[in-house]
């Protein structure tokens, strides 16, 4: 997947063909729903954040510029969501809820570490500042560059570096011992 | 130096870790981490915390999929009858500034031929140019008519006041001796006009 996909399936999109939206929220769901998650704690949560991400996307279809980086601009239109739904219920990203879909054909073992791997995941992230939860969410899921994290959310690439680096750090102090059975 | 902390690792191991660097930028980071113990610790911390992350994949939408995709097969049916009424190609920056040069020329081109329909040579300033009298069974020429005995004084002095505006005109006629008389007999004709009102 590349930035010159993105923008041709945009375009299409633009022209109104309903299938390129299909892929383009195919292809953005997963990593909008991590990143949704992450900053908000809350799956289901997270589900309707994202619905209301992409239904942004349409309504504010023309104020999409061609020249812009589709990842960018729907990750940023992700983080606007996920803000204003905490500015609204002045939630504090710490109630965790990571109701996992029933995957037929896992083992049920296999799904309940899973799940633990995720609340002690989730929870590490709650307990991170958030700036610093934010960088590193927006660099592991959106996989955006520090430079357009930087730009994104108004503060100096250095910072940005720097929230990256101190936050992630913390965030392996805090997983502690359980950090091995995550990465097993 | 020291175990727990290096400056450089803030930006360097940082971009390291998240594969940001350049290849010569890797290459002189990894000379430098051979030697910084706290830098090879932090970028293992980093990748460890950065594995962990990938736990958190929730997988796909579960609801609210199929009410985004009618919501996107609306808009798209509404863009696509927007499309039967504008342009299909949004207009880009070149193209808006050569239908501009294409105004700004057509413009010039009017205006040209308003000032050359305007400055147009005439014979007379302010009236159309003299014009033999087409009377039938006469001869139309007043030179000739002249000669002739039939003179037209109007359409003689008239040519005669062509001839005078003329400039060149006048010199290049005053040869054929017919113009002088011409001359000559309209002065003539004028003075005897003035002399009973003086």
């Amino acid at each position: 997947m590349n930035d010159a996909d993105d923008r041709a399936l945009v375009l299409g999109y633009k022209r109104g063909n309903t299938a390129a939206f299909e892929a383009l929220m195919n292809r953005y769901q997963r990593p909008l729903l991590g990143y949704v998650a992450g900053m908000v704690g809350d799956r289901a949560l997270a589900e309707d954040l994202v619905q209301e991400t992409f239904m942004r996307f349409i309504r504010g279809l023309d104020d999409y510029r061609e020249k812009d980086r589709f990842r960018a601009y729907i990750f940023t239109v992700a983080r606007n969501v996920a803000i204003d739904h905490l500015r609204r219920k002045h939630e504090q990203p710490t109630e965790l809820d990571c109701a996992v879909r029933e995957d037929s054909g896992k083992d049920p073992d296999c799904r309940a570490a899973e799940l633990q791997c995720r609340e002690a995941v989730l929870e590490a992230l709650a307990a991170l500042p958030a700036e610093q939860r934010e960088v590193i969410l927006l660099r592991f899921f959106g996989d955006l560059s520090f430079a357009e994290i930087a730009g994104q959310t108004g503060i100096p690439l250095g910072t940005a570096l720097g929230r990256s680096y101190y936050g992630l750090r913390k965030l392996r102090s805090l997983l502690g011992r359980f950090y091995q059975g995550v990465l097993q | 130096m020291s175990t727990e902390h290096c400056e450089k690792g803030v930006a360097w191991a940082t971009q390291f870790a998240a594969g940001e660097l350049g290849a010569f930028s890797r290459w002189r980071f990894k000379r430098h981490r051979a030697t910084c113990k706290a830098c090879t610790r932090a970028v293992l911390e980093m990748q460890e915390a950065m594995a962990a992350l990938s736990v958190l994949d929730f997988g796909e939408l579960a609801a609210g999929r199929r009410e985004l995709l009618r919501a996107a097969a609306e808009r798209a049916a509404a863009e696509r009858a927007v499309a039967g009424f504008r342009h299909e190609q949004p207009r880009r920056w070149w193209r808006q500034a050569v239908a501009c040069q294409r105004l700004v020329a057509a413009a010039a081109v009017v205006s040209v031929a308003v000032l050359v329909a305007r400055e147009a040579p005439c014979p007379r300033q302010g009236g159309p140019a003299p014009q033999a009298p087409q009377v039938p069974g006469r001869i139309p020429d007043p030179e000739l008519a002249w000669d002739a005995g039939e003179a037209d004084f109007a359409a003689l002095s008239a040519r005669v006041g062509y001839l005078k505006t003329g400039g060149g005109g006048l010199q290049a006629d005053a040869g054929t001796g017919s113009i002088d008389a011409a001359l000559r007999a309209v002065r003539a004709r004028l003075e005897q006009a003035q002399a009973p009102e003086s």
